[in-house]
């Protein structure tokens, strides 16, 4: 992977920014990111289970997500893992550093608090 | 909602996903959506929860699908660059896809003409009709608030029928100083007034009596000057006259110095102050507003000669406002005897204008809708046909590496187009067409009518309308044209294949077709088959060569001291006009046999007096000797008046069929004496012996009520200002007029003659909106059934095209040209008889719609429905011919080398 790969993919919506992130620690099942999101945002993004695997769909088609081996101790056969490629965790920071950059031009300009 | 059904619906939506995706995620979204369901339920928020799932569902089906609509949420690329997935690549080709489309039907001129003509026509025809509906029946009236104003109606409080009868003059002042629901309140009388010119005949021209807060319920400002106050509008207040903008143009110059001028109204000056605005028609279209209260402040109570117009309060509706005046009601009953069994309701102005044509309207929609369908169809099929003769190309594009997705959007993009273009032509033909619908609809057919135009409202509809037929004709040629094996269709490209690919979903279309223009050509013969029952009903009297001139003496200048007066100008003049050459019959009477006339309780001599409230009623009308033989009606049994049924005279009646079969079914009429009321406040109760039986009329035409009870007096018993003028002659009318204006202005100058009604156009004018409607369904039923002919002919032409390799075989090995006509024609049997048999039970459902506008026939007339049935069948084989021709001259040694 390369830096040319990373910049394809960005910038990315709030959303896809939100299920990168959710995914950056171990592999998740989808409900656990929806509640991984749900929690990381204080409850302010609340995806539709739809709308989620739409977007992973479109991530794993993308090559940024990818299907991870199934824990053993897993309770249900239905649900599946997924963990983000090298690629997606590249899209992910390059994502995060954007925002910082332009976090700091507008604290730079007083507008926003240190 | 139980947890069970909601789950049953998530399920359902489940099955809508694109297979591959369902396969993929489904088992899990079901997981996760029931861990998350049954964490909102814990939580206390079942339903919230519920709904949004459900709707992200909904809009999830959307975004697969159609993978060009993008996410619905967030508009912004969720992954930029060369990697934004197919939709990213989807939206930006969108221009690209739309040149190849034009480009594609510019190589292909006839088809596209086609379908962009179809395609025009149903859309302006659905435009055109639209706004008609949009108009009358959507919109609220062109007043402020319009949808707040209402009329008050006097009914009967012991029965539910909704009467709707004037209200009293001192029932209205009752009214007005008790509701609480109404902020402005109103009531009127119109009638015909004499405004005496400077110089020339003197002109009828309409008046309002008004109360003065009439002005106040739609609170539109006069043009120039003020509307009258309280002050003028009671007893012996100053004369005051509140002009139309119409009559101030024609009459007056449009001069602003008309303000303060004298102008003589039924023979008194009364002094202009005020023009009410151009196209300003409340309470009705008028030409002069007076005060009122001058004219009926001494009306008595239960003469229910008042109509009422009044404005809600914000935050009230008519239900609340009729309980309210029903309350008054009760109370004015018990405290007056007049007012007995008598209550009040308030009915939507809106409502109260447009009911009559509602049924009427919606037919009209509903087959216009049901016309585009079958273009619809027609097109789908258009394109199925061109998308199979395609397939090669498309083959070649998908092995090059287009995605079916990509093929699906260029479709559709291409069905856009077309219906873009046929859209853009159809607002174009809306046009024409409403403006020569409305030219032919007679006056009455349809209210509003100055209301209706082609507006943004109507052309957001149309914008819709192309979108979605795009979406209907386009998606089925989509999914198919796009799909298919690659490699089968590089092989033979297409030419080959025998009566497989598509041709199952054409020939549904075909009977779905078939079936929709069985259920509007049905519905048209219904309505042609009323419209002829009606003219074939006797109107009761001979309206050729019979012509109506309104003669009204000004009431003020005939009061009924004068009715001496009165008796002999009418006697007088009706001699001199006999003499006329040319005339073969005159007579006066109230009213022409077409048009209503009022209505009085009675009673018989020698039977028991009924109870209050069940005295029997009748119309009754004045007329002079001759009448009858003027108008062309039959005098069954007994005599005509004579010149001896005189003031002085013992009183005579000649009652109509009805009267004598209701009320003497023994045949025992004539001789019999009738008590009448008396005819008005004051005049003494009289004694009428029946002398004849006359012929039923149908008042208000050949469609009209049934015929009500009723009975003719001798005018110069009773003589009324009022009167009509009937006269019969061969002879050019407006010769016969001059000589009946020089013999009735030699007794009164100042009475208006101006207007002249030839009886038969007055008849037809009352059966022209069912003319209208019966003239307009048949062509959108001939339309109908052009293109279900059009799409039988091209499903059959294609088969036959497709199959030549086939019947060279078969010809081949010996088939006769007739097997080979008869594979066709019972390819085009099958499909008549099945569209025939699902239009069956379309043709219940046009039946019971249509049912209120018929008369004569019931809405599931047989013999209708079965020539409706035949004429399908014989349009079917009649587009069958050709193909079926085509078939039999295939040369089996050419159709077999087509290889």
């Amino acid at each position: 992977m390369d830096d040319l790969d990373v910049g394809l993919h960005l910038p990315v919506s709030e959303q896809v920014f939100l299920i990168l992130l959710s995914l950056t620690g171990e592999a998740m099942h989808g409900y656990g990111m929806l509640l991984a999101i749900e929690e990381r945002t204080g409850g302010r993004v609340r995806l539709g289970t739809g709308t989620l695997y739409s977007a992973i769909k479109r991530l794993r088609a993308d090559g940024l997500v990818e299907e991870a081996p199934t824990p053993t101790d897993s309770e249900d056969p239905r649900r599946k893992y997924y963990r983000l490629t090298r690629l997606g965790l590249g899209v992910v920071r390059a994502e995060a550093d954007r925002h910082a950059r332009l976090a700091d031009l507008a604290r730079a300009e007083g507008l926003l608090r240190t | 909602m139980s947890p069970r059904v909601g789950r049953r619906i998530l399920d359902a939506l489940m099955r809508l996903l694109p297979p591959g995706f369902r396969e993929q995620y489904g088992d899990e979204m079901r997981w996760a959506q029931e861990r998350r369901l049954e964490a909102a339920s814990r939580e206390g928020r079942p339903v919230g929860a519920w709904v949004r799932e459900l709707g992200d569902l909904v809009r999830t089906c959307l975004r697969e699908w159609a993978g060009a609509v993008g996410d619905l949420r967030h508009p912004s690329p969720a992954t930029g660059g060369r990697g934004g997935g197919v939709r990213a690549y989807t939206l930006r080709s969108f221009p690209q896809d739309v040149r190849l489309a034009l480009r594609g039907l510019r190589r292909n001129p006839g088809f596209a003409a086609v379908c962009i003509a179809m395609l025009a026509v149903g859309i302006g025809a659905n435009t055109a009709i639209f706004s008609v509906v949009d108009a009358v029946l959507l919109r609220s009236l062109p007043y402020e608030g319009g949808n707040r104003l209402g009329i008050v109606w006097t009914r009967s409080a012991s029965s539910d029928e909704t009467l709707r009868e004037w209200v009293s003059y001192p029932d209205y002042s009752e009214l007005e100083r008790e509701q609480r629901d109404f902020e402005a309140f109103g009531g009127f009388r119109s009638g015909p007034v004499t405004l005496l010119g400077d110089a020339g005949a003197p002109s009828a021209i309409t008046a309002v009596y008004a109360t003065h807060s009439l002005f106040s319920v739609v609170g539109v400002e006069p043009e120039l000057g003020r509307v009258f106050n309280a002050d003028e509008d009671r007893l012996g207040g100053e004369r005051v006259v509140v002009l139309s903008h119409g009559l101030w143009a024609s009459r007056f110059g449009a001069s602003p110095g008309v303000l303060g001028s004298s102008v003589v109204i039924d023979g008194d000056p009364h002094t202009v102050i005020g023009v009410m605005p151009e196209g300003y028609a409340f309470p009705i279209r008028t030409d002069v507003w007076l005060p009122g209260r001058q004219n009926f402040a001494e009306d008595q109570r239960g003469m229910h000669r008042l109509r009422v117009r009044a404005r809600l309060r914000p935050r009230t509706d008519f239900g609340t406002a009729s309980l309210d005046v029903a309350a008054i009601g009760a109370r004015l009953a018990e405290a007056y005897p007049e007012n007995e069994d008598q209550s009040f309701w308030v009915e939507s102005l809106q409502e109260a204008t447009v009911s009559n044509s509602r049924q009427l309207l919606l037919t009209l929609m509903g087959s216009v809708g049901l016309v585009l369908l079958i273009v619809c169809a027609n097109v789908a099929n258009l394109l199925l046909t061109r998308a199979t003769a395609r397939s090669r190309e498309v083959a070649v594009r998908r092995a090059m590496g287009a995605g079916r997705r990509r093929l699906l959007a260029q479709f559709l993009t291409e069905g856009l187009v077309l219906s873009a273009v046929g859209g853009a032509l159809g607002v174009g033909i809306a046009y024409l067409a409403l403006d020569l619908t409305l030219a032919a609809a007679p006056a009455g057919a349809i209210p509003r009518v100055s209301e209706i135009t082609l507006d943004g409202r109507v052309l957001v509809v149309v914008v819709a309308a192309v979108l979605g037929t795009a979406v209907v004709f386009g998606l089925i040629p989509a999914l198919r044209g796009s799909g298919g094996g690659v490699a089968d269709d590089l092989r033979d490209g297409g030419t080959r294949s025998t009566a497989s690919g598509g041709q199952g979903v054409r020939s549904g279309l075909v009977v779905l077709e078939t079936a929709l223009a069985l259920m509007l050509v049905f519905g048209a013969g219904l309505l042609v088959r009323s419209f002829r029952a009606v003219e074939s009903v006797d109107p009761g009297f001979q309206p050729d060569n019979l012509w109506a001139v309104p003669v009204v003496l000004p009431f003020v200048q005939y009061p009924s001291e004068r009715w001496p007066a009165v008796e002999t100008l009418f006697s007088e003049s009706l001699r001199e006009i006999r003499e006329i050459p040319g005339v073969t019959s005159a007579a006066f009477g109230y009213a022409p046999p077409t048009r209503p006339s009022w209505t009085t309780g009675f009673t018989i001599r020698g039977r028991p007096v009924p109870d209050p409230g069940q005295v029997p009623e009748a119309s009754y009308r004045p007329v002079t000797p001759g009448y009858f033989d003027a108008a062309g009606i039959r005098l069954l049994r007994g005599r005509d008046f004579t010149p001896d049924d005189g003031p002085t005279a013992p009183g005579v009646v000649i009652v109509n069929q009805a009267f004598a079969d209701t009320h003497f079914p023994d045949g025992d009429a004539l001789g019999s004496v009738i008590l009448k009321e008396s005819w008005w406040e004051g005049t003494p109760e009289g004694e009428w012996t029946i002398v004849g039986i006359a012929e039923n009329v149908r008042f208000g035409g050949r469609d009209g009520p049934t015929p009500l009870p009723g009975f003719y007096f001798p005018h110069a018993q009773r003589p009324m200002t009022d009167m009509w003028l009937l006269i019969r002659t061969q002879r050019d009318i407006a010769d016969v007029t001059r000589g009946v204006r020089e013999a009735i202005w030699r007794h009164d100058p100042t009475i208006p003659l101006e207007t002249v009604y030839a009886m038969s156009t007055e008849l037809e004018d009352l059966v022209g909106p069912r003319r209208f409607s019966a003239a307009l369904m048949t062509v959108f039923g001939l339309v109908a059934l052009g293109l279900a002919a059009g799409g039988l002919f091209g499903v059959l032409s294609y088969t036959v095209s497709r199959r030549t390799h086939e019947m060279g075989v078969r010809m081949s090995l010996g088939a006769a040209a007739s097997d080979v006509r008869r594979l066709v024609l019972r390819q085009a049997l099958r499909l008549t008889i099945g569209g025939l048999v699902l239009g069956l039970m379309g043709a219940v459902a046009t039946g019971r719609f249509v049912a209120s506008l018929l008369f004569g026939v019931g809405g599931m007339d047989p013999p209708t429905l079965t020539a409706v049935a035949l004429l399908l069948v014989a349009v079917s084989l009649l587009a069958s011919f050709v193909p079926a021709r085509r078939a039999t001259r295939v040369d089996p040694a050419k159709a077999l080398r087509v290889e």
